[in-house]
């Protein structure tokens, strides 16, 4: 098996899921001589990325996107040795917080996942999260994107005192504020002075990799 | 016409007098100010502050022993009858959750081995607790876990519903329900990944779940019918934001034929059954009717969900309950964006019978004077022959 035949055969392992033979696929595609970094990013992460597009065009669903980031891991057991930080977090690092007073994360969670999978650093700080350790997050991480999700439209309330927390600190030159969850849309993105909207976590994706 | 011939005329897909209303609060905030009564609240710092806080913590175990949050749970299910009569609703959900242990005073756990966050409403009251994850996440810690025995879950239910069907059956139409349904309960047990997982490795096992889920439902059931109850309400949450949680074909597959037996069951016993479902169930929506349910609810707007769409495609079949915003309309809407709100869903679901308004959830961000302006709207537009321009 050549090198491109067997890194291909990774990223196949990834779209149909098969959780079981992805790491025997890595595991021949570093045997053939691939490059670990490649068999990532052309192998694993790509077909996270091919998941996740049929995930957003209705053809996947959400227990098909958790499957492939179990996949995903079990693909990273052989090759994660092989590998260094910035081979795997290379592209930046992104905050992602449920805004205070809303405990809903489930959205949240996936972009992570697939920022993850996509190369980011992911600084989750999980739900009910005040404005000032969004700040803080920020600049411990020299982060350049921050991912901000709401259920309800009182919530609203709490997403501008993030987003004037954040500019009050004097790091909206630094850094991207998205917005996304449920009642969010592009309009209010705007209303708000955020950078962008994402309608769901391959959207949020796109959105960082345009920011980084 | 009375609550019980409205609503029975409204699930039978007809046109009764006026569209009637359905309630499923189920946030304390709500229920102790529409009673009068804000004290009657249980303060979430009670549970986990202080001396008090401490005392939680400390004796948990005993606490659960002595059922405490069962029989605060039971009690709770009367004020929210008591409240939704107060607020003239014509039908409730009546959902029972006395499920919860507490673990500790930050967490509790439910019978079907899911963990939860306790959370506040924004009075600083506990709210309905808030999902974090399974604790099976194997079949063998799934085996391991003391499941409710079917017949004496049965036993359970049916003196709770039977009580509270005969101090306020008369007021209003009660539906009975249980937390959660097969998916949920399936699913969220193992934590969804875990679950994603073994459905892929071990189908087996899940159909063994699954069947195991089925008989606390038809249990319940059973105990729904026999307190005289006319209808159940089966909740499962199926969707998120932009689809279903899982593929259509794996949810026939898997739960299908367990939903269509549960349907029978229900039909065989002479109660109308209503499936719950959150989310964008845009793809599920004709499974549902396949299965047998009578009616659906939820349909929420803020998840893709297009009323006037659903009651094309679905209205010979099934009534329409929900559609009514709470992420804003009820939260944090005018009162003329409530009448809005209500004549356009009117206009869209209602003018020919077999719809039922209702929000969509239960949320603490909901506020009464919101939910009392709908109850109103819908009395005033929603009488028919509805004439809206």
């Amino acid at each position: 098996m050549n090198k491109n035949d067997a890194v291909n055969g990774v990223l196949e392992s990834v779209v149909s899921l098969d959780i079981d033979g992805v790491a025997g696929q890595v595991s021949a595609a570093l045997k053939a001589g691939a490059d670990p970094r490649i068999i990532l990013n052309s192998g694993l992460s790509a077909g996270m990325r091919v998941v996740g597009e049929r995930f957003q065009s209705g053809e996947y669903f959400l227990t098909e996107l958790l499957l492939a980031e179990e996949v995903m891991k079990a693909g990273l057991v052989p090759l994660e040795p092989l590998l260094t930080r910035t081979d795997m977090h290379g592209k930046g690092a992104v905050v992602l917080a449920t805004v205070k007073g809303d405990i809903h994360d489930l959205g949240k969670n996936l972009v992570g996942m697939m920022l993850r999978a996509s190369g980011f650093e992911v600084i989750d700080l999980g739900s009910d999260v005040a404005p000032q350790r969004i700040v803080d997050a920020v600049r411990a991480n020299s982060a350049k994107v921050v991912g901000l999700s709401m259920l309800l439209t009182p919530m609203v309330v709490s997403l501008r005192s993030a987003v004037e927390e954040i500019t009050g600190a004097g790091l909206r030159q630094q850094v991207k504020i998205i917005i996304g969850g449920a009642c969010t849309t592009p309009g209010l993105a705007e209303e708000l002075g955020c950078d962008g909207h994402g309608e769901d976590a391959m959207a949020a994706v796109n959105l960082c990799e345009k920011y980084i | 016409m009375n609550s019980h011939e409205r609503t029975t005329i409204a699930l039978n897909l007809g046109a009764p007098d006026r569209v009637p209303v359905f309630s499923c609060t189920e946030e304390q905030n709500q229920i102790y100010e529409i009673l009068g009564n804000k004290g009657g609240a249980l303060p979430l710092k009670l549970i986990r502050e202080g001396v008090t806080g401490a005392l939680f913590k400390l004796t948990s175990p005993l606490i659960n022993r002595i059922g405490w949050m069962t029989s605060e749970t039971e009690k709770f299910m009367s004020k929210k009858l008591e409240a939704d009569i107060a607020l003239g609703y014509d039908c409730s959900w009546l959902m029972y959750s006395a499920i919860f242990n507490l673990k500790g005073n930050r967490q509790s756990t439910d019978i079907w081995g899911k963990l939860y966050d306790l959370v506040a409403d924004p009075d600083g009251n506990v709210d309905t607790p808030m999902y974090r994850e399974g604790l099976l996440t194997t079949p063998e810690l799934w085996d391991a876990w003391p499941h409710p025995d079917p017949d004496k879950f049965f036993k359970i239910i049916y003196r709770v519903f039977a009580d509270l069907q005969k101090r306020y059956g008369d007021k209003i139409y009660l539906m009975g329900s249980l937390f959660s349904g097969l998916w949920e309960s399936a699913s969220q047990s193992m934590g969804l990944t875990a679950f994603s997982v073994i459905l892929r490795r071990n189908p087996d096992f899940v159909r063994r779940m699954v069947k195991y889920y089925e008989e606390i439902y038809m249990a319940t059931i059973h105990a729904t019918a026999e307190a005289g109850m006319p209808a159940f309400i089966y909740s499962d949450d199926m969707g998120h934001k932009s689809g279903p949680q899982m593929p259509p074909r794996i949810l026939e597959e898997f739960f299908g034929p367990s939903l269509r037996r549960i349907c029978q069951e229900a039909h065989k016993r002479g109660i109308k059954i209503i499936i719950h479902s959150c989310g964008n169930v845009n793809l599920l929506l004709d499974l549902f009717a396949d299965w047998g349910f009578d009616g659906v609810h939820s349909l929420e707007p803020t998840a893709g969900i297009d009323l006037a769409a659903v009651k094309q495609r679905l209205g010979k079949r099934m009534c329409i309950f929900g559609n009514m915003d709470i992420s804003h309309i009820l939260s944090e809407g005018t009162r003329e964006e409530v009448e809005s709100a209500v004549k356009t869903m009117l206009k869209a679901a209602a003018l020919d019978g077999g719809f039922i308004m209702a929000m969509t959830n239960s949320h603490n961000a909901v506020k009464v004077e919101n939910t009392r302006w709908m109850i109103e709207d819908t009395h005033r537009y929603g009488v028919y022959p509805i004439r809206l321009a």
